[in-house]
């Protein structure tokens, strides 16, 4: 995925950093909150952190270097 | 034309729109009358005249002192009236007490020969009035207790505390509320309860003070994720934003979970600061990738300083060699006995990038390094095994060397 720089909307926030508490409205109905339609948290985190295994150019590399390492020490 | 009978809600003991908009100070305009006929001690003829006084005064809107200085002696009435009302008076004290600390906010910027905090610190003595006046209630009668409403007074605190940046003052808040804990009703009975944003508000602050303030990020992670829940996408979206900002952090340090990216973009809009900041971070704990790390990290230092994030994300890179020693094990064949020479290596591509060559031998000075290093994860139970310095190597345990973390 892609995500655009931080900086810009950095800035955005540090502006408005004392807003927290301009919510549109004052209140909404229960159901609405996100404990009732999203089933808790389930879903909005990832819970395979012990498990998880990334493939991307960083471990690539890595596993190369590690190799390369390997023979270099035979 | 309005008439606005205020004897009624004295004797019905209840309120309702009317009321507050008789306390609203900047509708003068509004074809609205307000009867007060009701005999009383005077303290309800002193507050109408006062309250008349302040709509003129933010009509003609010439004078901020005389307009602060009215909303300050409003307040002070209302404190004196409440005292001898039940519940169905706290959310008016509220109504009055937030509008107050809006035009203390607003002379601040105005005003600079005064000390730019003696307005809102005079407005944060009337205000931790009305809080004490429902937190010290003694109504027998409990659901008719001013209690209910202490949590709306604490947010304004709150929030006071943050304008004037004092830390302490947040701290004596807190140690308040948990000391009389068993005595206020718990947040979802109170009247909170009935105006979602202050159980949104309540949650978020107290997260905030315990994981950026306490460094407890357990405690941290558990309102902030309560005050998440409570939030409705659409209507809450900026405060999602600022939510994920600490929790996302806190997750990571204390669960080990982190936010399912897929999900979240399709729930907002996509100028969320949340994910923008922490997600290459959230990338690198994976894959344990320290020269991005390092590089968002310096990249977004003063927003981390800014909001109360330093020592967090700071101690987040531990958990990023974490993932790199892990992975230098699996890649190397899971080995019970893991060379300090095969973790040099994959620190030096870490740490260094992909670019620089490095000697096919680490020197002493780094595998001292990486030792220290190494015994902090295993004194943190993040590793099973101990460290051989005579043959530089680490010696893992074979059941379960790297031992579960999610909870």
């Amino acid at each position: 995925m892609q995500f655009k720089s931080p900086e810009k909307c950095n800035k955005k926030t540090l502006e408005e950093d004392d807003e927290f508490e301009d919510f549109p409205v004052d209140t909404w109905p229960a159901n609405d909150s996100l404990r009732n339609t999203h089933n808790g948290q389930t879903n909005l985190w990832e819970e395979d952190w012990d498990d998880v295994e990334v493939e991307d150019d960083f471990t690539k590399e890595l596993k190369a270097e590690l190799e390369r390492n390997r023979q270099q020490q035979q | 034309m309005v008439t606005i009978n205020l004897d009624a809600y004295f004797i019905h003991k209840r309120y309702d729109d009317g009321l507050l908009q008789f306390l609203k100070n900047d509708n003068y305009e509004e074809a609205h009358t307000y009867r007060l006929t009701m005999k009383n001690d005077g303290k309800l003829d002193q507050l109408y005249n006062v309250t008349m006084d302040l709509k003129f005064a933010s009509w003609v809107n010439d004078d901020k002192q005389k307009i602060f200085d009215l909303a300050d002696e409003q307040l002070r009435l209302f404190n004196r009236i409440a005292e001898v009302e039940t519940d169905w008076i706290v959310y008016p004290l509220y109504y009055v007490a937030h509008q107050y600390l809006q035009i203390a906010r607003k002379i601040r910027v105005k005003d600079d020969k005064m000390d730019k905090n003696a307005y809102l610190e005079r407005c944060g003595r009337a205000i931790h009035r009305s809080f004490n006046l429902c937190l010290n209630d003694r109504n027998p009668e409990l659901h008719e207790d001013r209690k209910t409403g202490c949590y709306l007074l604490a947010n304004l605190e709150f929030k006071l505390y943050h304008l004037l940046g004092n830390r302490d003052m947040m701290k004596n808040l807190v140690k308040v509320l948990q000391s009389r804990g068993d005595e206020i009703p718990p947040l979802a009975q109170s009247l909170a309860a009935l105006h979602s944003k202050h159980l949104v508000m309540f949650n978020y602050y107290m997260g905030e003070y315990y994981g950026c303030y306490e460094s407890d990020f357990t405690k941290g992670h558990s309102f902030l994720s309560e005050a998440l829940l409570e939030c409705a996408t659409n209507i809450c979206d900026k405060q999602i934003d600022k939510i994920l900002i600490l929790l996302i952090p806190f997750a990571l340090l204390t669960t080990r979970q982190y936010p399912n990216v897929n999900v979240w973009q399709e729930k907002l809009t996509d100028n969320f600061v949340a994910l923008k900041v922490h997600e290459p971070i959230v990338s690198c704990l994976l894959n344990g990738d320290l020269k991005t790390y390092d590089t968002n990290f310096a990249k977004n230092e003063i927003f981390f300083l800014q909001n109360g994030l330093y020592v967090a994300m700071s101690l987040l890179r531990e958990l990023v060699f974490l993932r790199l020693v892990k992975n230098c094990w699996k890649f190397t064949g899971m080995p019970s006995v893991l060379q300090l020479q095969a973790v040099a290596t994959a620190y030096s591509k870490s740490a260094q990038g992909y670019k620089k060559r490095k000697p096919a031998k680490a020197d002493d000075l780094l595998l001292d390094e990486l030792e220290c290093q190494l015994a902090n994860l295993i004194a943190k139970n993040l590793v099973k095994g101990y460290l051989s310095h005579a043959n530089r190597c680490l010696v893992l345990s074979k059941k379960l060397p790297f031992p579960s973390q999610s909870t």
